[in-house]
């Protein structure tokens, strides 16, 4: 390998390296008064509110253009040149962009682990964990919607993710009769599943199964989506004019 | 590459764009032939359809009517199997990316047996005539011939039967366009079936075999320009140099 795994994760991290600055001040920024407090409980909530955050920015920012800005650009024709398969091709762009966010979102979870064992408070491990799905369906998600909008992708998967939240807070698709509630929690990000998943690992439920395999399920969904949506841009003539963007 | 099939036959294609459901026809009934070890040029005014038709040849945009096959199968599953050595007129390189990386990057995608890797690189370092100081400068940041360099040694690696150059000359001083000149010739020579298209008459009638002029999407002329064409490519020539002939 010429151009290594290792060093296109370098390249990967040096393009978004301001993005994840940016994003680590503006929560230290909403943080910084329970940081200052001096209250060791106050300090461990708000890491371990930081690291939700994180977990929801991270897929964002290493998925950001996955697939949009190289057909955007015109980048694309330099890979698709070569004789590979576009489906192939940015599935396995797409694993190496969510092994860098996982890797990242694992990082942090070590580290905030390391200071809430440091300041001898309770171990937070299964919250912690139970915050792993959003960085695989948040990954999914705007995987998806790079593969088949051009601009502004990350944008509407960002706007995709709060519709979904506001809609599961109010409980709007209960509240739907059949077959619409199916549909609607077919479509939007599955939270009460991760927030389930999150409750067997903190051990105040049994259910684990039902929950992981409808996270599975929507996040094989939506890579199925994308990978149709390469495959649709590729072959049926819908590559953008990148000569005139 | 010797034994690869890949004559290159477009039977009555036509192409639209289409901008808000209204198709705007850019090529209609293009017939047209280029086969291997002959240079075939296509040589017409702006928005002539040139880039299009390479567009079409890469199976990047689907016809309306008309097959495009190269060696036999569907442009498009022609460069999924073999690839295709495609020189776009305007060059994009992925940000942050070095020539190291995008040559390194291009010989991994090349389908190349690991002997053959090494060799492939050197070739194309070689080819792209940077010294080490240049190979590791970011490519966004180079000049436009340099660009030029760097996009040809990487669409000549693992040296593709098919070559499509879109105005291969343009940005190039006398030094480089004397090392394209002999690289097209080279392919050539290999056995490759070679498409230019290009404003600049005089590149053409020294390099190409067959000559197509091509004018508001239809073939004006060609493959062998006779006598009776002359109108059409004195009109060219004045419209290209901006004087009377």
């Amino acid at each position: 390998m010429h151009t290594s795994l290792a060093r296109r994760t370098v390249l990967l991290i040096q393009s978004r390296f301001k993005a994840l600055l940016l994003t680590v001040l503006a929560i230290q920024i909403t943080e910084f008064r329970r940081l200052a407090s001096g209250d060791i409980s106050a300090m461990l909530a708000s890491g371990i509110d930081t690291y939700s955050l994180l977990c929801l920015a991270f897929p964002f920012i290493f998925m950001a253009g996955v697939v949009s800005g190289d057909f955007r650009t015109g980048v694309a024709r330099l890979w698709l040149q070569k004789p590979v398969d576009p489906v192939r091709f940015y599935l396995c762009r797409f694993a190496e962009r969510f092994l860098v966010a996982l890797a990242c979102t694992l990082l942090t979870l070590g580290a905030i682990r390391l200071g809430t064992v440091a300041l001898g408070a309770p171990d937070e491990i299964g919250l912690l964990l139970g915050r792993l799905p959003y960085v695989l369906v948040l990954a999914c998600v705007t995987f998806g919607f790079s593969c088949w909008i051009s601009r502004g992708s990350t944008l509407v998967a960002i706007g995709f993710l709060s519709a979904g939240a506001v809609a599961h807070q109010v409980a709007w698709p209960g509240q739907l009769g059949r077959p619409w509630n199916w549909l609607f929690e077919a479509i939007l990000v599955p939270i009460p599943a991760i927030g389930e998943f999150r409750d067997f690992l903190v051990g105040v439920s049994d259910a684990v199964w039902i929950p992981l395999a409808q996270i599975l399920t929507y996040s094989v969904g939506w890579t199925g989506l994308g990978a149709l949506g390469v495959w649709y841009t590729v072959n049926k003539g819908r590559l953008p004019h990148a000569e005139q963007s | 590459m010797a034994d690869l099939p890949a004559d290159i036959l477009i039977q009555g294609v036509s192409v639209s764009y289409r901008k808000l459901f209204r198709p705007r026809r850019v090529l209609s009934d293009i017939d047209l032939m280029a086969q291997r070890g002959e240079i075939t040029a296509i040589v017409g005014p702006n928005g002539a359809g040139k880039t299009t038709l390479f567009r079409t040849l890469l199976g990047f945009l689907a016809p309306d009517s008309g097959r495009c096959l190269i060696g036999g199968l569907p442009a498009g599953d022609y460069r999924e199997q073999f690839g295709i050595a495609y020189q776009p007129e305007s060059i994009q390189f992925p940000s942050l990316w070095n020539a190291r990386d995008l040559l390194g990057r291009g010989v991994d995608l090349s389908r190349l047996s690991a002997s053959e890797r090494d060799e492939a690189y050197r070739r194309a370092v070689a080819r792209s005539r940077f010294d080490s100081t240049t190979l590791s400068r970011t490519a966004r940041r180079y000049s436009r011939g340099m660009k030029r360099r760097l996009s040809l040694a990487y669409t000549l690696i693992a040296e593709p039967a098919v070559l499509l150059l879109d105005e291969p000359f343009s940005g190039l001083d006398p030094p480089s366009r004397h090392v394209l000149r002999k690289e097209i010739m080279d392919a050539r020579q290999r056995g490759a079936t070679v498409v230019l298209a290009s404003h600049e008459l005089a590149e053409v009638e020294r390099l190409a075999n067959r000559a197509f002029i091509l004018e508001n999407g239809t073939i004006r002329a060609g493959p062998d320009l006779t006598p009776a064409d002359a109108p059409i490519v004195t009109a060219l020539e004045s419209e290209f140099t901006g004087s009377e002939y």
